[in-house]
Protein backbone atom coordinates (compact mmCIF):
# COMPACT_ATOMS: atom_id res chain seq x y z
CA UNK A 1 0.00 0.00 0.00
CA UNK A 2 1.30 3.39 -0.89
CA UNK A 3 1.42 6.03 1.78
CA UNK A 4 1.61 9.69 1.20
CA UNK A 5 5.06 11.14 1.73
CA UNK A 6 5.42 13.21 4.85
CA UNK A 7 4.91 16.92 4.41
CA UNK A 8 7.52 19.37 5.62
CA UNK A 9 7.64 23.08 5.60
CA UNK A 10 10.84 24.17 3.91
CA UNK A 11 12.56 27.48 3.50
CA UNK A 12 14.90 28.30 0.67
CA UNK A 13 17.14 31.26 1.33
CA UNK A 14 19.00 32.79 -1.59
CA UNK A 15 22.29 34.49 -0.89
CA UNK A 16 22.76 38.02 -2.10
CA UNK A 17 24.78 38.58 -5.23
CA UNK A 18 28.47 38.34 -4.35
CA UNK A 19 27.82 36.97 -0.86
CA UNK A 20 29.11 33.64 0.36
CA UNK A 21 26.66 30.88 1.10
CA UNK A 22 26.51 30.71 4.88
CA UNK A 23 24.91 28.12 7.07
CA UNK A 24 21.66 28.97 8.78
CA UNK A 25 20.97 26.96 11.85
CA UNK A 26 17.48 28.32 12.28
CA UNK A 27 15.24 30.31 10.01
CA UNK A 28 11.62 30.14 11.01
CA UNK A 29 9.75 26.86 10.99
CA UNK A 30 10.89 23.77 9.12
CA UNK A 31 13.90 22.82 7.09
CA UNK A 32 16.12 25.57 5.75
CA UNK A 33 18.57 25.39 2.93
CA UNK A 34 20.68 28.13 1.44
CA UNK A 35 21.40 28.59 -2.25
CA UNK A 36 23.99 30.73 -3.92
CA UNK A 37 22.81 33.78 -5.82
CA UNK A 38 23.39 32.03 -9.15
CA UNK A 39 21.46 28.92 -8.14
CA UNK A 40 18.75 31.14 -6.74
CA UNK A 41 18.34 32.89 -10.07
CA UNK A 42 18.06 29.54 -11.84
CA UNK A 43 15.46 28.34 -9.35
CA UNK A 44 13.43 31.50 -9.67
CA UNK A 45 13.58 31.30 -13.44
CA UNK A 46 12.45 27.68 -13.31
CA UNK A 47 9.51 28.58 -11.12
CA UNK A 48 8.53 31.47 -13.33
CA UNK A 49 8.85 29.51 -16.54
CA UNK A 50 6.78 26.73 -15.06
CA UNK A 51 3.99 29.14 -14.36
CA UNK A 52 3.84 28.10 -10.73
CA UNK A 53 1.95 30.64 -8.71
CA UNK A 54 1.37 29.09 -5.34
CA UNK A 55 4.44 27.00 -4.69
CA UNK A 56 6.68 24.28 -5.94
CA UNK A 57 7.59 20.75 -5.01
CA UNK A 58 11.12 20.33 -3.80
CA UNK A 59 13.02 17.23 -2.74
CA UNK A 60 15.36 17.55 0.18
CA UNK A 61 17.73 14.74 0.82
CA UNK A 62 20.71 14.04 2.99
CA UNK A 63 23.63 12.16 1.63
CA UNK A 64 25.61 10.25 4.21
CA UNK A 65 29.32 10.79 3.86
CA UNK A 66 32.35 10.57 6.08
CA UNK A 67 32.46 13.88 7.86
CA UNK A 68 36.21 14.15 7.81
CA UNK A 69 38.80 14.88 5.19
CA UNK A 70 42.35 13.62 5.28
CA UNK A 71 45.60 15.06 4.07
CA UNK A 72 49.24 14.09 4.35
CA UNK A 73 51.37 16.76 5.94
CA UNK A 74 54.96 17.63 5.09
CA UNK A 75 56.17 15.09 7.67
CA UNK A 76 54.28 12.31 5.95
CA UNK A 77 51.68 12.03 8.69
CA UNK A 78 48.01 11.69 8.09
CA UNK A 79 46.11 14.68 9.32
CA UNK A 80 42.40 14.98 9.65
CA UNK A 81 41.10 18.24 8.29
CA UNK A 82 37.76 18.15 10.00
CA UNK A 83 34.37 18.79 8.52
CA UNK A 84 33.54 20.75 5.44
CA UNK A 85 30.92 23.41 5.96
CA UNK A 86 30.78 25.11 2.61
CA UNK A 87 31.42 23.97 -0.89
CA UNK A 88 34.54 26.10 -1.05
CA UNK A 89 38.16 25.28 -0.46
CA UNK A 90 38.35 27.56 2.52
CA UNK A 91 38.56 24.62 4.91
CA UNK A 92 41.87 23.70 3.31
CA UNK A 93 43.31 27.15 3.88
CA UNK A 94 42.14 27.14 7.48
CA UNK A 95 43.78 23.76 8.01
CA UNK A 96 46.96 24.93 6.34
CA UNK A 97 47.06 27.99 8.55
CA UNK A 98 46.52 25.93 11.68
CA UNK A 99 48.92 23.10 10.87
CA UNK A 100 51.53 25.59 9.73
CA UNK A 101 51.68 27.01 13.23
CA UNK A 102 52.47 23.68 14.82
CA UNK A 103 56.01 22.37 14.93
CA UNK A 104 56.67 18.88 13.63
CA UNK A 105 56.81 17.47 17.15
CA UNK A 106 53.29 18.59 17.78
CA UNK A 107 51.96 16.32 15.05
CA UNK A 108 53.62 13.22 16.45
CA UNK A 109 50.34 12.06 17.92
CA UNK A 110 48.93 11.74 14.45
CA UNK A 111 49.01 8.20 13.09
CA UNK A 112 51.64 7.46 10.49
CA UNK A 113 50.22 7.44 7.01
CA UNK A 114 48.20 4.27 6.28
CA UNK A 115 48.41 3.05 9.88
CA UNK A 116 44.95 1.90 10.98
CA UNK A 117 43.58 2.98 7.64
CA UNK A 118 41.32 0.49 5.94
CA UNK A 119 40.32 1.08 2.36
CA UNK A 120 36.85 -0.22 1.69
CA UNK A 121 36.49 0.94 -1.87
CA UNK A 122 39.65 -0.11 -3.63
CA UNK A 123 39.81 -0.26 -7.36
CA UNK A 124 42.20 -2.19 -9.47
CA UNK B 1 51.54 30.38 19.02
CA UNK B 2 55.20 29.47 19.24
CA UNK B 3 55.61 26.50 21.54
CA UNK B 4 59.29 26.04 20.75
CA UNK B 5 60.44 29.18 22.58
CA UNK B 6 62.93 28.58 25.42
CA UNK B 7 61.19 28.40 28.75
CA UNK B 8 61.28 26.90 32.23
CA UNK B 9 58.67 24.18 32.25
CA UNK B 10 56.65 22.92 35.20
CA UNK B 11 54.58 20.04 33.83
CA UNK B 12 51.55 18.62 35.52
CA UNK B 13 52.19 15.03 34.44
CA UNK B 14 49.40 12.62 33.59
CA UNK B 15 50.41 10.35 36.47
CA UNK B 16 49.90 13.17 38.94
CA UNK B 17 46.21 13.35 38.21
CA UNK B 18 43.89 11.40 40.46
CA UNK B 19 40.52 11.85 38.87
CA UNK B 20 40.53 15.60 38.38
CA UNK B 21 43.00 16.72 41.06
CA UNK B 22 46.81 16.78 40.85
CA UNK B 23 49.03 17.59 43.81
CA UNK B 24 52.30 19.20 42.78
CA UNK B 25 55.13 20.67 44.81
CA UNK B 26 56.23 23.73 42.91
CA UNK B 27 59.84 24.89 42.52
CA UNK B 28 61.20 27.52 44.87
CA UNK B 29 59.23 30.75 44.63
CA UNK B 30 62.38 32.80 44.03
CA UNK B 31 63.11 30.71 40.94
CA UNK B 32 59.66 31.31 39.50
CA UNK B 33 59.81 35.00 40.35
CA UNK B 34 63.02 35.34 38.39
CA UNK B 35 60.89 35.07 35.24
CA UNK B 36 58.74 37.87 33.92
CA UNK B 37 56.10 35.83 32.17
CA UNK B 38 53.96 32.75 32.75
CA UNK B 39 51.83 30.86 30.24
CA UNK B 40 49.67 27.77 30.56
CA UNK B 41 50.22 25.20 27.81
CA UNK B 42 47.38 22.77 27.25
CA UNK B 43 47.24 19.92 24.77
CA UNK B 44 43.78 18.51 24.31
CA UNK B 45 42.70 15.09 23.19
CA UNK B 46 39.63 12.95 23.62
CA UNK B 47 38.98 10.62 26.48
CA UNK B 48 38.79 7.37 24.53
CA UNK B 49 42.20 5.73 24.49
CA UNK B 50 41.58 3.66 21.39
CA UNK B 51 40.26 6.26 19.03
CA UNK B 52 42.60 8.51 17.18
CA UNK B 53 40.05 10.08 14.94
CA UNK B 54 38.05 13.24 15.40
CA UNK B 55 34.86 11.23 15.04
CA UNK B 56 35.27 9.70 18.50
CA UNK B 57 35.46 13.07 20.27
CA UNK B 58 32.44 14.60 22.01
CA UNK B 59 30.15 16.41 19.63
CA UNK B 60 29.14 19.23 21.94
CA UNK B 61 31.18 22.08 23.34
CA UNK B 62 31.78 22.68 27.00
CA UNK B 63 34.06 24.76 29.18
CA UNK B 64 37.28 23.39 30.59
CA UNK B 65 38.72 25.24 33.57
CA UNK B 66 42.08 24.77 35.27
CA UNK B 67 42.26 25.99 38.85
CA UNK B 68 44.75 25.89 41.67
CA UNK B 69 44.96 26.28 45.43
CA UNK B 70 48.34 26.45 47.19
CA UNK B 71 49.18 26.07 50.88
CA UNK B 72 52.10 24.97 53.08
CA UNK B 73 51.04 21.30 52.81
CA UNK B 74 49.16 19.27 50.21
CA UNK B 75 46.48 18.44 52.75
CA UNK B 76 45.84 22.12 53.36
CA UNK B 77 45.94 22.92 49.66
CA UNK B 78 43.41 20.19 48.89
CA UNK B 79 41.15 21.37 51.71
CA UNK B 80 41.30 24.92 50.38
CA UNK B 81 40.50 23.70 46.88
CA UNK B 82 37.54 21.68 48.13
CA UNK B 83 36.21 24.63 50.10
CA UNK B 84 36.36 26.87 47.03
CA UNK B 85 34.67 24.35 44.78
CA UNK B 86 31.99 23.67 47.36
CA UNK B 87 31.27 27.36 47.46
CA UNK B 88 30.73 27.42 43.71
CA UNK B 89 28.88 24.11 43.45
CA UNK B 90 25.63 24.39 41.55
CA UNK B 91 26.03 28.12 41.06
CA UNK B 92 27.76 28.04 37.72
CA UNK B 93 26.35 26.38 34.65
CA UNK B 94 29.70 25.53 33.07
CA UNK B 95 33.22 25.01 34.46
CA UNK B 96 35.09 28.21 35.21
CA UNK B 97 34.34 31.29 37.21
CA UNK B 98 35.80 30.26 40.56
CA UNK B 99 38.51 31.79 42.70
CA UNK B 100 41.90 30.36 41.79
CA UNK B 101 41.10 29.84 38.12
CA UNK B 102 44.27 29.78 36.01
CA UNK B 103 42.94 29.25 32.51
CA UNK B 104 39.73 28.47 30.71
CA UNK B 105 38.94 26.85 27.37
CA UNK B 106 35.90 25.96 25.31
CA UNK B 107 36.15 22.53 23.71
CA UNK B 108 35.76 22.06 19.97
CA UNK B 109 32.94 20.32 18.22
CA UNK B 110 34.42 16.88 17.68
CA UNK B 111 38.08 17.66 16.93
CA UNK B 112 41.07 16.43 18.92
CA UNK B 113 43.83 18.76 17.80
CA UNK B 114 43.71 21.51 20.40
CA UNK B 115 46.90 23.05 21.71
CA UNK B 116 47.06 26.43 23.38
CA UNK B 117 49.51 28.76 25.05
CA UNK B 118 47.46 31.00 27.27
CA UNK B 119 48.94 34.08 28.98
CA UNK B 120 48.76 33.76 32.76
CA UNK B 121 51.37 36.19 34.10
CA UNK B 122 48.67 37.92 36.10
CA UNK B 123 48.05 34.60 37.92
CA UNK B 124 51.67 34.21 39.04
CA UNK B 125 51.01 35.43 42.60
CA UNK B 126 48.89 32.33 43.16
CA UNK B 127 51.99 30.19 42.52
CA UNK B 128 54.82 32.27 43.93
CA UNK B 129 54.08 32.62 47.62
CA UNK B 130 57.20 31.53 49.48
CA UNK B 131 55.22 29.65 52.15
CA UNK B 132 52.69 27.94 49.91
CA UNK B 133 54.65 25.54 47.71
CA UNK B 134 52.19 22.63 47.84
CA UNK B 135 49.54 23.12 45.21
CA UNK B 136 46.40 21.22 44.28
CA UNK B 137 45.47 21.67 40.65
CA UNK B 138 41.94 20.98 39.58
CA UNK B 139 40.49 20.55 36.12
CA UNK B 140 36.90 20.32 35.02
CA UNK B 141 36.89 18.70 31.60
CA UNK B 142 33.84 16.73 30.63
CA UNK B 143 34.82 14.07 28.08
CA UNK B 144 38.30 15.37 27.30
CA UNK B 145 41.90 14.78 28.36
CA UNK B 146 44.25 17.70 28.95
CA UNK B 147 48.04 17.78 29.32
CA UNK B 148 49.04 20.93 31.14
CA UNK B 149 52.39 22.65 31.56
CA UNK B 150 53.20 25.90 33.29
CA UNK B 151 55.75 27.75 31.19
CA UNK B 152 57.92 30.47 32.70
CA UNK B 153 59.98 32.71 30.43
CA UNK B 154 61.54 36.16 30.18
CA UNK B 155 63.72 37.80 32.76
CA UNK B 156 62.31 39.66 35.75
CA UNK B 157 65.58 41.56 36.04
CA UNK B 158 65.56 42.66 32.43
CA UNK B 159 61.86 42.89 31.59
CA UNK B 160 60.36 43.91 34.92
CA UNK B 161 59.08 41.90 37.83
CA UNK B 162 55.82 39.98 37.57
CA UNK B 163 52.92 40.64 39.94
CA UNK B 164 53.44 39.22 43.39
CA UNK B 165 50.09 39.72 45.13
CA UNK B 166 46.64 39.00 43.76
CA UNK B 167 43.34 39.92 45.32
CA UNK B 168 40.18 38.29 43.96
CA UNK B 169 37.33 40.67 43.23
CA UNK B 170 34.40 38.78 41.75
CA UNK B 171 33.49 35.27 40.72
CA UNK B 172 30.99 34.15 38.10
CA UNK B 173 27.24 34.02 38.02
CA UNK B 174 24.23 33.69 35.79
CA UNK B 175 23.65 36.58 33.42
CA UNK B 176 20.27 37.51 34.80
CA UNK B 177 18.71 40.70 36.08
CA UNK B 178 20.68 40.30 39.31
CA UNK B 179 24.04 39.83 37.64
CA UNK B 180 25.26 43.30 38.58
CA UNK B 181 24.19 43.05 42.19
CA UNK B 182 26.93 43.01 44.82
CA UNK B 183 29.69 43.86 42.41
CA UNK B 184 31.06 46.85 44.25
CA UNK B 185 33.99 46.36 46.56
CA UNK B 186 36.25 48.47 48.69
CA UNK B 187 39.74 47.06 48.62
CA UNK B 188 42.68 47.88 50.75
CA UNK B 189 45.67 46.84 48.77
CA UNK B 190 48.90 45.91 50.47
CA UNK B 191 50.96 48.95 51.26
CA UNK B 192 54.10 47.65 49.73
CA UNK B 193 55.54 44.21 49.39
CA UNK B 194 58.47 43.57 51.70
CA UNK B 195 60.59 43.00 48.67
CA UNK B 196 63.69 45.08 48.35
CA UNK B 197 66.68 45.11 46.11
CA UNK B 198 69.46 42.74 47.06
CA UNK B 199 71.12 44.11 50.15
CA UNK B 200 68.13 46.33 50.73
CA UNK B 201 66.28 47.15 53.88
CA UNK B 202 64.30 43.98 54.54
CA UNK B 203 60.72 43.81 55.74
CA UNK B 204 60.85 47.35 57.09
CA UNK B 205 61.70 48.77 53.72
CA UNK B 206 58.42 50.45 53.12
CA UNK B 207 58.43 53.20 54.06
CA UNK B 208 60.87 54.42 53.20
CA UNK B 209 62.51 52.21 50.66
CA UNK B 210 65.52 53.60 48.87
CA UNK B 211 65.33 53.40 45.13
CA UNK B 212 67.48 50.61 43.74
CA UNK B 213 70.58 51.73 41.93
CA UNK B 214 69.93 52.44 38.31
CA UNK B 215 66.17 52.79 38.70
CA UNK B 216 64.67 55.71 36.91
CA UNK B 217 63.29 57.85 39.70
CA UNK B 218 60.61 59.22 37.41
CA UNK B 219 59.32 55.81 36.46
CA UNK B 220 56.53 54.35 38.55
CA UNK B 221 57.76 51.31 40.41
CA UNK B 222 54.39 49.95 41.30
CA UNK B 223 51.82 48.89 38.82
CA UNK B 224 48.16 48.00 39.24
CA UNK B 225 46.48 45.76 36.71
CA UNK B 226 42.92 44.64 36.29
CA UNK B 227 42.66 41.23 34.69
CA UNK B 228 39.72 39.00 34.04
CA UNK B 229 38.57 35.98 32.12
CA UNK B 230 35.16 36.44 30.55
CA UNK B 231 33.25 33.90 28.51
CA UNK B 232 29.56 33.69 27.90
CA UNK B 233 29.17 29.98 27.50
CA UNK B 234 26.79 27.50 29.08
CA UNK B 235 23.87 25.31 28.30
CA UNK B 236 21.19 27.82 29.17
CA UNK B 237 20.59 30.47 26.59
CA UNK B 238 21.43 33.98 27.71
CA UNK B 239 23.03 32.78 30.89
CA UNK B 240 26.33 34.31 31.78
CA UNK B 241 28.62 32.30 34.00
CA UNK B 242 31.12 34.93 34.92
CA UNK B 243 34.18 34.13 36.91
CA UNK B 244 35.64 37.35 38.02
CA UNK B 245 38.76 37.01 40.06
CA UNK B 246 40.37 40.34 40.57
CA UNK B 247 43.60 41.05 42.22
CA UNK B 248 45.74 43.58 43.87
CA UNK B 249 49.36 42.67 43.67
CA UNK B 250 52.52 44.25 44.86
CA UNK B 251 55.35 43.16 42.70
CA UNK B 252 58.98 43.19 43.51
CA UNK B 253 60.67 46.53 43.03
CA UNK B 254 57.50 47.87 44.57
CA UNK B 255 55.24 47.54 41.60
CA UNK B 256 51.61 46.98 42.43
CA UNK B 257 49.27 44.93 40.35
CA UNK B 258 45.51 44.68 40.52
CA UNK B 259 43.87 41.98 38.48
CA UNK B 260 40.36 40.68 38.13
CA UNK B 261 38.61 37.94 36.18
CA UNK B 262 35.11 37.24 34.86
CA UNK B 263 33.24 34.56 32.82
CA UNK B 264 29.73 33.81 31.52
CA UNK B 265 27.25 32.28 29.07
CA UNK B 266 26.17 34.24 26.09
CA UNK B 267 26.61 32.83 22.66
CA UNK B 268 25.67 34.94 19.67
CA UNK B 269 24.51 37.89 21.75
CA UNK B 270 26.93 40.66 22.64
CA UNK B 271 27.48 42.15 26.06
CA UNK B 272 29.40 45.04 27.55
CA UNK B 273 31.27 44.95 30.83
CA UNK B 274 32.41 48.02 32.68
CA UNK B 275 34.86 48.06 35.55
CA UNK B 276 34.73 51.32 37.42
CA UNK B 277 37.80 52.04 39.50
CA UNK B 278 37.69 55.21 41.54
CA UNK B 279 35.42 56.78 38.96
CA UNK B 280 37.50 55.76 35.97
CA UNK B 281 35.78 53.32 33.66
CA UNK B 282 37.40 50.47 31.80
CA UNK B 283 35.07 48.66 29.45
CA UNK B 284 35.06 45.67 27.16
CA UNK B 285 32.39 44.74 24.66
CA UNK B 286 31.76 41.90 22.26
CA UNK B 287 29.60 44.15 20.10
CA UNK B 288 30.63 43.71 16.50
CA UNK B 289 32.06 40.24 17.14
CA UNK B 290 29.36 38.11 18.80
CA UNK B 291 26.98 36.86 16.16
CA UNK B 292 29.08 37.81 13.16
CA UNK B 293 29.21 35.21 10.41
CA UNK B 294 32.91 34.45 10.52
CA UNK B 295 34.13 36.12 13.71
CA UNK B 296 35.86 33.07 15.20
CA UNK B 297 37.43 31.87 11.95
CA UNK B 298 39.70 34.94 12.07
CA UNK B 299 41.62 33.39 14.97
CA UNK B 300 42.68 30.24 13.12
CA UNK B 301 45.81 31.87 11.77
CA UNK B 302 46.87 32.72 15.35
CA UNK B 303 46.57 29.05 16.27
CA UNK B 304 43.93 29.84 18.87
CA UNK B 305 40.89 28.34 17.16
CA UNK B 306 40.81 24.80 15.81
CA UNK B 307 39.39 24.95 12.31
CA UNK B 308 36.78 22.80 10.57
CA UNK B 309 34.93 21.62 13.63
CA UNK B 310 31.70 19.71 13.37
CA UNK B 311 29.41 22.66 14.11
CA UNK B 312 29.25 26.41 13.63
CA UNK B 313 32.71 27.05 15.04
CA UNK B 314 33.39 29.98 12.73
CA UNK B 315 30.58 32.21 13.96
CA UNK B 316 31.62 35.07 16.25
CA UNK B 317 30.71 34.52 19.89
CA UNK B 318 30.59 36.47 23.12
CA UNK B 319 34.23 36.71 24.27
CA UNK B 320 34.89 33.06 23.36
CA UNK B 321 35.16 30.66 20.44
CA UNK B 322 34.70 26.93 20.11
CA UNK B 323 37.96 25.02 20.22
CA UNK B 324 39.86 27.93 21.75
CA UNK B 325 41.25 29.22 25.00
CA UNK B 326 39.30 32.04 26.55
CA UNK B 327 41.25 35.29 26.33
CA UNK B 328 42.59 36.89 29.48
CA UNK B 329 41.88 40.62 29.48
CA UNK B 330 44.45 42.80 31.24
CA UNK B 331 44.43 46.57 31.67
CA UNK B 332 46.87 48.87 33.41
CA UNK B 333 44.78 50.78 35.95
CA UNK B 334 47.61 52.23 38.02
CA UNK B 335 46.58 55.81 37.49
CA UNK B 336 42.97 55.08 38.43
CA UNK B 337 43.80 53.40 41.70
CA UNK B 338 45.64 56.25 43.31
CA UNK B 339 48.49 58.51 42.46
CA UNK B 340 50.29 57.17 45.50
CA UNK B 341 50.85 53.99 43.60
CA UNK B 342 52.79 55.84 41.01
CA UNK B 343 55.14 57.12 43.69
CA UNK B 344 58.56 56.02 42.55
CA UNK B 345 59.98 55.81 46.05
CA UNK B 346 57.17 53.99 47.77
CA UNK B 347 57.01 56.47 50.59
CA UNK B 348 53.32 56.16 51.38
CA UNK B 349 52.52 53.76 54.16
CA UNK B 350 48.77 54.33 54.27
CA UNK B 351 46.56 51.87 52.42
CA UNK B 352 44.79 53.05 49.30
CA UNK B 353 41.11 52.35 48.92
CA UNK B 354 40.07 51.02 45.56
CA UNK B 355 36.46 50.72 44.48
CA UNK B 356 35.74 48.31 41.68
CA UNK B 357 32.35 47.60 40.23
CA UNK B 358 31.43 45.43 37.31
CA UNK B 359 28.32 45.81 35.24
CA UNK B 360 27.13 43.90 32.23
CA UNK B 361 24.54 44.81 29.68
CA UNK B 362 22.73 42.71 27.18
CA UNK B 363 24.01 44.76 24.29
CA UNK B 364 22.10 43.40 21.32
Amino acid sequence: MLTAPPTFRANIVIAAEGALVTELTHCGEGVTTVLSAADGVRLQDAIKSGGIQSGAKASFFSKRAPGAFLAIDSAGKLQELGWQKYSTLEMLSWSAQYLGLRPASASSSAPPAADRLSLHHQTT
Amino acid sequence: MNISKPHFSVPIPALAWHKNVANITLPDAAVLRSFSKMEVENTLTCRDAEGRMDQSCPAWDHNIALGVACAPTHEEAFALLQARLLQEQGRLDEPGGFAGELARYVTPFRRRIGKWLTPATDKMPMLTDTKNRSCSFHVQNPGWVNSFKLRFSGSAAADGAPPTVTTPLFTGGGFTSTYNANRTLMITPPVCAPVCPAGGCGAACCPPCPAPAGLDAGKPRRKVQLSFILSGHGELMLLLVPAVGAAVATASADSLSLSAAAAGDMEFDASTHVFDINGVSFSWTSEGVAGTGMGCSKHVREGRVQPNEHGTWYTGRNFWCNGADVPVHVADVTAAVNCEYADPYCTEASPVNVTVSSSSNHAS
